[in-house]
């Protein structure tokens, strides 16, 4: 294992940026998740670090020393692809012990080591199988054997669980966490989906049009992002414009609420579904209307027209009312809000500030 | 719910099937029956062995097979060492991919005797890699009507590398890049990933092309019949000269059996490699 430390790294392909100008480093051990939507250049980071890709300017440095220069085959990094990526031609123990045999590592050493990366993935009976006789996520567990059986000073996910079905997106998920635990790999791990950047990793790096949004924990991030970004691509919330003055911030349903701030502003403020309470109110005490109702299970997801703005709002739990469209609510933010820092809402775009993620 | 089998079915596949039946299978089959003396061309039927005995009683018919084989697999070797590296070169990028691509395929639609002419103006005695080698005291060994039909392997590898390239290259294409990348991660430097990875992974490819070469250069004519030695002829020479020149029509048709007979044994083989490959693979990737 060892640091990543990623320095000014920019790659176009012909006039488009696909990743800008870009700084990241990993602690040893780390992992760490790039998360974004299609097209933001998280695959092209993670190409241009294993080397399958080459940048057009920056450096990346492994365990303290230069990359850039190395081909894929020397930098000993191990890489998980979204398509599992086994060699159909080979069977099990042969994939995993592939990396073994280009590093000329002894047969009887590298038996014990395709055993020992078999066990921790719980596949050592399929050893004689072929990748066709597996199931996606039995051949997802093979490809990760064969990426830490080489012991690599990096590995890379690309969006590894992508293919498979939710639960076993989940379950393979947790085993992953503990696998990259207990051998203390530094690990970059691109994903689209933010349910499993938030499950995965010890930090997050939001990204957008090749360029780094924000980076943080997952809770501070998902409770205390800068970016109306991060905000929004970090689970739900309503981003909503609220006018503060003398120390008082009145949000649009009315409510005051104190919080210290310097003469008057208009603040973007992002109000997560789940900290927002709504319950039955008499027409006339209304805030606002129920215009759709969703039952999700575990919550009822709920759109609230309040004036202009379409809020999203979720009850949890068998005390949540059940309100039906067209009911009029009061409206409750019974904690604090959180302020966007770096998104002062322009005073021509005001009415279009609030709508739901 | 259990489809129901057209009763029009026969009518369905009477025009493929009858043109196969027409055109192919009744003449390959009045050749086999000639070969047997069964309605021979300008003789009386009479069922006999008589002709094959012939053919493998007489030398320069038997060294013709011998030479006919050693021509094909030869050149098919050829086209292999040169359209394999070649196919994957094409498959990366790089300055002029474009124009290089269109310009490999110009010997497709060149045909056979333009290739031979080619040959002999360029390889010939007096020809221009004589000349121009002259001056600097190198002499090029025979090439054309030589013992060994260089001249024949070399015009036939022109003309048949574009199509095994052609063939091979689809199934290099085909190979998923995320396979070759995570190779090259895991340690396989490009000459390994060839051989481990692209060679296996297009092999069915590369058996088809094989098979469709070979058989082209078994059957072909024009190339041999200018470049080819006096003795020993190719067999397809050996039959033009056999029913044309002699009028032996039967014993023509027993080489022709013969011509088919390998033919049929290559593509049995192709087979048999590409159903391993399939079970293999199981398509998984592809």
């Amino acid at each position: 294992m060892a640091a990543l430390d990623i320095r000014g790294v920019r790659k176009c392909f012909g006039p488009t940026v696909a990743v800008d100008t870009l700084d990241l480093a990993l602690d040893d051990g780390e992992l760490v998740t790039l998360l974004g939507p299609s097209g933001c250049g998280k695959t092209t980071l993670m190409r241009m670090i294993a080397g399958i890709l080459q940048q057009d300017q920056g450096e990346i440095s492994l365990g303290g020393s230069a990359i850039d220069d190395l081909p894929p085959e020397r930098r000993n990094i191990g890489m998980v692809f979204q398509s599992y990526a086994l060699f159909p031609h080979m069977s099990v123990r042969r994939n995993v012990g592939f990396g073994l045999a280009m590093r000329g590592v002894a047969k009887s050493e590298a038996a014990r080591r395709i055993d020992t990366a078999l066990s921790l993935v719980d596949l050592r009976v399929y050893g004689e199988r072929y990748p066709r006789e597996l199931s996606g996520g039995q051949q997802q567990r093979v490809a990760l054997a064969r990426a830490v059986v080489i012991e690599p000073d990096l590995l890379l996910f690309d969006e590894p669980l992508s293919n498979l079905d939710a639960k076993l997106r989940e379950q393979l998920r947790d085993d992953l966490r503990d696998l990259q635990a207990r051998l203390a790999i530094t690990s970059l791990y691109v994903t689209h989906d933010q349910s499993e950047a938030m499950a995965l990793a010890d930090r997050i790096v939001v990204m957008s049009e090749g360029r780094i949004v924000e980076i943080g924990t997952p809770i501070e991030l998902y409770r205390h992002p800068r970016h109306r970004f991060t905000a929004e691509f970090l689970g739900q919330t309503n981003v909503i414009e609220a006018v503060g003055r003398d120390g008082v911030l009145q949000l649009p349903w009315g409510q005051r609420l104190n919080r210290p701030m310097a003469g008057n502003d208009r603040l973007a403020l992002s109000l997560r579904p789940e900290d927002l309470s709504i319950e039955p109110a008499e027409p006339g005490e209304a805030h606002g209307r129920i215009t759709n109702r969703t039952f999700l299970g575990a919550a009822i997801d709920y759109r609230v027209e309040v004036g202009k703005l379409n809020l999203r709002a979720r009850a949890t739990g068998q005390t949540a009312h059940v309100l039906n469209p067209g009911q009029p609510v009061r409206l409750h933010m019974p904690g604090e809000v959180h302020v966007l820092q770096e998104d002062r809402v322009e005073e021509d775009a005001a009415d279009a500030t609030a709508e739901a993620a | 719910m259990r489809r129901q089998k057209p009763r029009n079915l026969p009518l369905l596949l009477a025009p493929g099937g009858g043109y196969l039946l027409i055109f192919f299978g009744i003449p390959l089959a009045l050749a086999i029956l000639g070969s047997f003396g069964i309605f021979t061309i300008g003789a009386p039927t009479r069922a006999t062995l008589d002709h094959y005995a012939e053919l493998f009683g007489t030398a320069a018919i038997r060294d013709s097979i011998y030479f006919s084989v050693y021509l094909s697999v030869a050149q098919t070797l050829l086209c292999l060492i040169v359209s394999l590296p070649l196919a994957v070169m094409l498959d990366q990028k790089f300055h002029g991919r474009a124009f290089f691509r269109a310009l490999y395929k110009v010997p497709l639609v060149v045909p056979g005797i333009v290739a031979a002419f080619i040959v002999m103006t360029l390889f010939d005695r007096g020809g221009i890699a004589q000349r121009l080698l002259a001056p600097v005291g190198l002499v090029l060994p025979k090439l054309v009507r030589d013992e060994w039909g260089l001249g024949i392997i070399i015009a036939m590898a022109w003309k048949n590398v574009p199509l095994m390239t052609l063939i091979v290259g689809g199934s290099i294409a085909a190979i998923p890049r995320d396979i070759l990348a995570v190779a090259r991660t895991l340690g396989a430097n490009p000459l390994r990933i060839f051989f481990l990875m692209q060679i296996p992974l297009a092999l069915p490819g590369i058996t088809a092309a094989t098979l469709l070469v070979f058989i082209d250069s078994m059957g072909a004519f024009a190339i041999p019949n200018l470049l080819g030695p006096i003795y020993p002829l190719t067999l397809s020479v050996q039959m033009y000269e056999s029913a044309f020149g002699e009028n032996k029509w039967a014993l023509t048709q027993a080489m022709g059996t013969v011509l088919s007979l390998v033919s049929i044994a290559v593509l049995l083989s192709y087979y048999a490699i590409t159903r391993r490959a399939r079970l293999a693979y199981g398509g998984a990737g592809r």
